[in-house]
């Protein structure tokens, strides 16, 4: 008795029982048959199949547990609302990022166009510069330079405002009696000359009063020499 | 059920109808347990990844379709889903849940038996070879059907259907669950006598 036969044999035999086990219908050929009863092999294999044909028609498919059709569409539309409720979540954070952005934007907007184009910064004095003690004879000398500047620039501009108003006049080429006669139209110039200076007295005025009063409140070159009354 | 039916059912559930979820669970957990069970050897394993199957279906359902019978898309999530089960737990098989469930009627001679081997050989099967197995055997599913499952093609299919049997019938060889009579060949359905 052969062991094995022909390998030829043996791949066309399988090829029949897997086609045999796919459900279609397979034809014997004498050969095959033939080869079936010389070959040891072949032959436990078909009496496996059959074995196997036999056992998988008493298999019955597992029987899922009667309530988890339940228990999985519970938790299928628990997943449902808790998906849509993660849904609308997310959307609302979405809108109030949103709009928190919309709002800082519009803040920034409002902000950027009510601020006015910036002046340049004034000159700050230099406080440091002016906090440095100086002599004080030096502060009085500048103080009356000052006023006294101050003083003759505006009799200065006055003047000058003034005597443009003034027609030049010519050396008068009249006859004394004629010079005479026209002595009253000359009189309104003096009258007008007499006020312009009128009208600068309150500045003169007040520059020397402020420089009195700005002397009086200094201290004594001397020392600090107490009051009289509190001597006394 | 065509492919018009699911469509509807489909679009009703999309719609938030309790019913139609209930009806689309109902439909399809049976084949997606059982098919669990097969792959993980383990009922607890197996109801836990069937809820997650259909927790995972319903979330996709709005990226069905429509054109693509519905069947293949649901095993093929249930397939996934299977595979990421083992991949995090350690391979451990209660083959008394399986026989519980696999006995039909009483049992005669040598049933139980033969049940228990052709469990263990599956087991010890490659993952796609017991998926494929138990789709083709169990279910009664065609290869086309299956191929759409596990995107894979049909000839690829075929062969890892086939060399599922020949290993099942190699350990039943082995076990001596070969039948009788192969020295003395009688007709026994289909096979040749």
């Amino acid at each position: 008795m052969k062991k094995e036969g022909p390998p030829s044999d043996c791949r066309a035999y399988q090829e029949r029982l897997q086609q045999q086990l796919d459900g279609q219908p397979v034809g014997w050929p004498a050969a095959l048959v033939e080869h079936l009863r010389d070959c040891p092999a072949c032959a436990a294999l078909q009496g496996a199949a059959r074995r196997l044909t036999a056992g998988l028609q008493k298999l019955t498919p597992p029987t899922p547990p009667p309530d988890l059709a339940g228990q999985i569409t519970a938790r299928v539309l628990a997943d449902d609302r808790s998906q849509k409720t993660a849904g609308r979540i997310q959307r609302l954070r979405w809108a109030v990022a949103a709009l928190v952005a919309a709002a800082v934007l519009l803040a920034l907007g409002l902000r950027f166009r009510a601020t006015p184009t910036t002046p340049p910064a004034p000159e700050v004095p230099d406080l440091a510069a002016a906090a440095t003690p100086r002599p004080l004879r030096d502060s009085m000398e500048e103080a009356r330079t000052a006023v006294a500047a101050l003083t003759n620039r505006t009799a200065d501009a006055a003047v000058g405002e003034t005597a443009f108003l003034l027609p030049p006049v010519p050396e008068p080429m009249l006859p004394e009696s004629a010079a005479e006669s026209l002595e009253p139209s000359l009189r309104p110039f003096r009258e007008a000359g007499a006020e312009v200076s009128s009208g600068l007295e309150p500045v003169t005025d007040s520059a020397r009063r402020a420089l009195q009063l700005f002397l009086r409140d200094q201290p004594s070159e001397e020392g600090a020499k107490p009051p009289a009354s509190k001597l006394n | 059920v065509s492919s018009a039916e699911d469509g509807r059912l489909v679009r009703r559930c999309l719609g938030g109808d309790a019913e139609a979820i209930r009806q689309l669970v109902v439909r399809f957990q049976a084949e997606v347990f059982g098919l669990c069970v097969r792959i993980l050897g383990h009922r607890h394993d197996a109801e836990d990844v069937t809820q997650e199957v259909f927790l995972r279906v319903f979330r996709s359902l709005a990226g069905w379709d429509p054109a693509r019978p519905l069947r293949p898309w649901v095993m093929g999530i249930a397939v996934n889903r299977c595979r990421t089960w083992l991949a995090r737990r350690s391979n451990r098989l209660e083959l008394v849940d399986y026989l519980q469930d696999s006995v039909a009627g009483p049992p005669d001679d040598d049933s139980a038996e033969l049940l228990r081997e052709i469990q263990v050989a599956l087991a010890g099967l490659r993952v796609e070879y017991r998926t494929v197995f138990a789709m083709f055997h169990e279910q009664g599913q065609p290869y086309e059907e299956i191929a759409l499952a596990l995107k894979r093609p049909v000839g690829t299919i075929k062969t890892w259907l086939h060399r599922a049997r020949l290993e099942i019938l190699d350990r039943l060889r082995a076990r001596g669950m070969v039948g009788e009579g192969f020295d003395n060949p009688r007709p026994a359905g289909p096979y040749p006598a």
